[in-house]
């Protein structure tokens, strides 16, 4: 984006983009005077002929242009991508490689603001036009400044949704091994696995990965959270309960697994619930922003013994 | 900083949300200029409203530039006076029109129908028509004519079957399917399901796994995160909470330390919240700070409803019966 101070040097006629729309008329926006806030002068005029565009039938180069300028000044305003995108729509009917230039244009935009939502959803729209085969790289690209970054996975679980997979599991296993923390990633190799059937086809060595992980860093959220999935699709189960208890024996600290072995075996038949109101006494000490929720499951507990003790 | 066993500085916060009118190039700008403003407008007003001091902004003036905002060609708001409308801003400008009970100065037969063309076969809703699909424009779409009294305008069950699509293998919810869990995004998904009065479509287990979820967001520090390993922001105290509440669970978090993080981001010199401790405040925080406070009870606010994200009083007008 531009420097508002120096934008501040510019009035309408000496702004270049007005002299490429002498014929066109449009009335300049008029500011509000409710939270009302400088912005350069300019502006109003850019935002007029805008709209003058977006009631007129032209869509063209200097269009394309226009929008350039009013996204300089703001990377979210939506009409200002919606003209850009059937600008470059009607350019690409003379010139296809407007999509790359576009790509590119997109790319400059999400280096700078990658947390900015309409320039992801022009992006895949243009890749929709050029083609997927650089997004994977691209997302990588984005990931290296920020491994978290929603966007950035939002747009790989589209690619994943799209038939791109290949080596998809592989490079979660990239950024996990990485950052056994990082959850995006998690969570990008859960989308995969089942989008793909990798689930069924890994089954119980997908378990095992993740308590390779698990050891490394047992106190990580994200993983126990991928483990509890996988225990609930039935997949590796007496693993990882053995899992839980061996971390819980290493480090008696170890809330994740305390969380899990309750999570696994409050059920009814799962297991005493004896050992389930142990486990909630101590993470009610020990986990003490969240006491109210293991005491109400410790009542839960004695619900579910009752209902059990009821069916039989 | 105030600490959690301190009263709220009303007068100073009233103070600040009257100020932002004439700052100018400021943080609070951030979260005012271009596209957005009419959000702005709405966490202000929503901050007063809490504080019950609405009236202290100029009604007049305020429905003014409310309406100016408001596209009668297509039954929508946009996010300023020189914006195209969106889902997101028609959301906003509906809520204050029913904090002014002025609802009937926009056709809501048209507004709901223009909501319901962007609803996509798969249940979804677009933003507007560049097409962008997000689950905080279903929220938007169900709550507007919830308050609208139009929801079955809308197809309301495709809505329920696709937010129930994004939920994943955690208990939470993203913004499309596959999408991270992710606080802000279970707030509108949870919400959705709560509008829809389908929260029963999600199963006990979930429903509960859902709500561990949230309270895993609490951190040592009392503040609450938006997804595993991230910073405490003050806003999840309400995309947080709400949702708890939503859910039937807001006990299950340490209210005492949520309180005493939000009162170490006050302000209590200028007036207004910060995102977390030692920052600048921001209007769209101070709202969501005051929300939080709210739902945890603090008796100098008026009550918030968890799903309208309006005053209860307000929420009572617009369900209430027709006569």
């Amino acid at each position: 984006m531009a420097d508002q101070n120096s934008d501040a040097q510019y009035s309408k006629d000496q702004h270049p983009i007005f002299s490429e729309f002498s014929d066109f008329k449009y009335t300049p926006t008029d500011p509000s005077d409710v939270l009302r806030f400088d912005e350069p002068p300019f502006i109003p005029h850019v935002y007029g002929l805008l709209q003058a565009v977006l009631h007129s039938s032209e869509r063209s180069s200097r269009t394309h242009r226009l929008a350039t300028v009013a996204i300089e000044h703001n990377q979210s305003n939506p009409t200002a991508w919606l003209i850009r995108r059937q600008s470059a729509e009607t350019l690409a009917k003379d010139d296809k490689s407007i999509w790359e230039k576009e790509m590119a244009y997109c790319a400059s935009i999400i280096t700078n603001s990658a947390k900015n939502y309409q320039a992801w959803e022009y992006r895949r729209f243009c890749a929709t036009k050029f083609g997927h085969q650089h997004e994977r790289e691209f997302a990588d690209i984005v990931l290296a400044e920020d491994e978290k970054n929603y966007h950035a996975w939002a747009h790989r679980a589209w690619l994943v949704r799209n038939g791109l997979r290949k080596a998809e599991l592989e490079a979660t296993e990239w950024y996990i091994t990485r950052d056994l923390r990082n959850n995006s990633a998690w969570n990008h190799r859960w989308v995969v696995l089942t989008l793909t059937g990798a689930l069924e086809e890994r089954g119980e060595e997908e378990m095992q990965f993740a308590l390779s992980q698990m050891k490394l860093a047992d106190r990580n959220e994200a993983v126990w959270n991928f483990i509890q999935a996988l225990y609930e699709r039935g997949i590796g189960c007496e693993l990882a309960l053995e899992a839980a208890r061996e971390a819980i024996a290493k480090d008696e600290l170890c809330l994740p697994a305390r969380r899990f072995v309750v999570w696994a075996t409050l059920k009814p038949g799962k297991e005493g619930n004896e050992d389930v109101k142990k486990h909630c006494a101590f993470l009610a000490e020990k986990d003490a922003v969240r006491r109210k929720y293991w005491q109400s499951l410790v009542g839960d507990a004695d619900e579910d013994t009752d209902e059990d003790t009821e069916e039989q | 900083m105030a600490s959690s066993r301190e009263q709220l500085r009303i007068d100073k916060h009233v103070a600040y949300i009257v100020g932002l009118e004439k700052k100018t190039k400021t943080t609070d700008a951030l979260y005012f200029t271009d596209h957005k403003r009419l959000s702005g407008v709405y966490w202000a007003l929503s901050s007063l409203a809490l504080m019950r001091k609405l009236h202290v902004l100029p009604q007049d003036t305020i429905l003014d530039y409310v309406l100016s905002c408001y596209h009668s060609d297509v039954a929508a708001f946009s996010g300023n006076t020189d914006q195209d409308p969106h889902l997101l801003y028609t959301l906003s400008g509906v809520q204050i029109l029913a904090m002014y009970d002025k609802l009937h100065l926009i056709d809501a037969d048209r507004v709901v129908a223009n909501i319901a063309a962007l609803q996509r076969p798969d249940g979804s809703f677009a933003g507007d028509k560049w097409g962008e699909i997000d689950t905080r424009f279903t929220y938007c779409a169900l709550l507007c004519a919830a308050i609208l009294r139009r929801s079955h305008l809308l197809d309301v069950p495709a809505a329920v079957r696709y937010v129930l699509r994004c939920q994943n293998f955690d208990g939470g919810f993203g913004c499309i399917a596959g999408a991270e869990s992710h606080a802000g995004q279970v707030f509108c998904c949870v919400g959705s399901l709560y509008l829809a009065d389908a929260m029963d479509e999600m199963t006990r287990e979930d429903r509960e796994r859902l709500a561990l979820w949230l309270c895993e967001r609490q951190l040592p520090c009392g503040g609450l995160n938006g997804r595993p390993d991230k910073l405490e922001d003050v806003c999840y105290s309400w995309w947080v909470l709400s949702s708890l509440k939503m859910l039937g669970h807001v006990d299950w978090i340490d209210a005492d330390k949520l309180i005493a993080f939000i009162g170490r981001s006050e302000d209590d010199v200028d007036g207004g919240f910060a995102d977390r401790p030692g920052d600048m405040s921001d209007v769209f925080h101070t709202f969501f700070a005051l929300a939080g406070l709210s739902l945890l009870g603090n008796k100098q606010l008026a009550d918030i409803h968890p799903a309208y994200a309006l005053t209860t009083d307000v929420v009572q007008r617009v369900t209430e019966p027709s006569a």
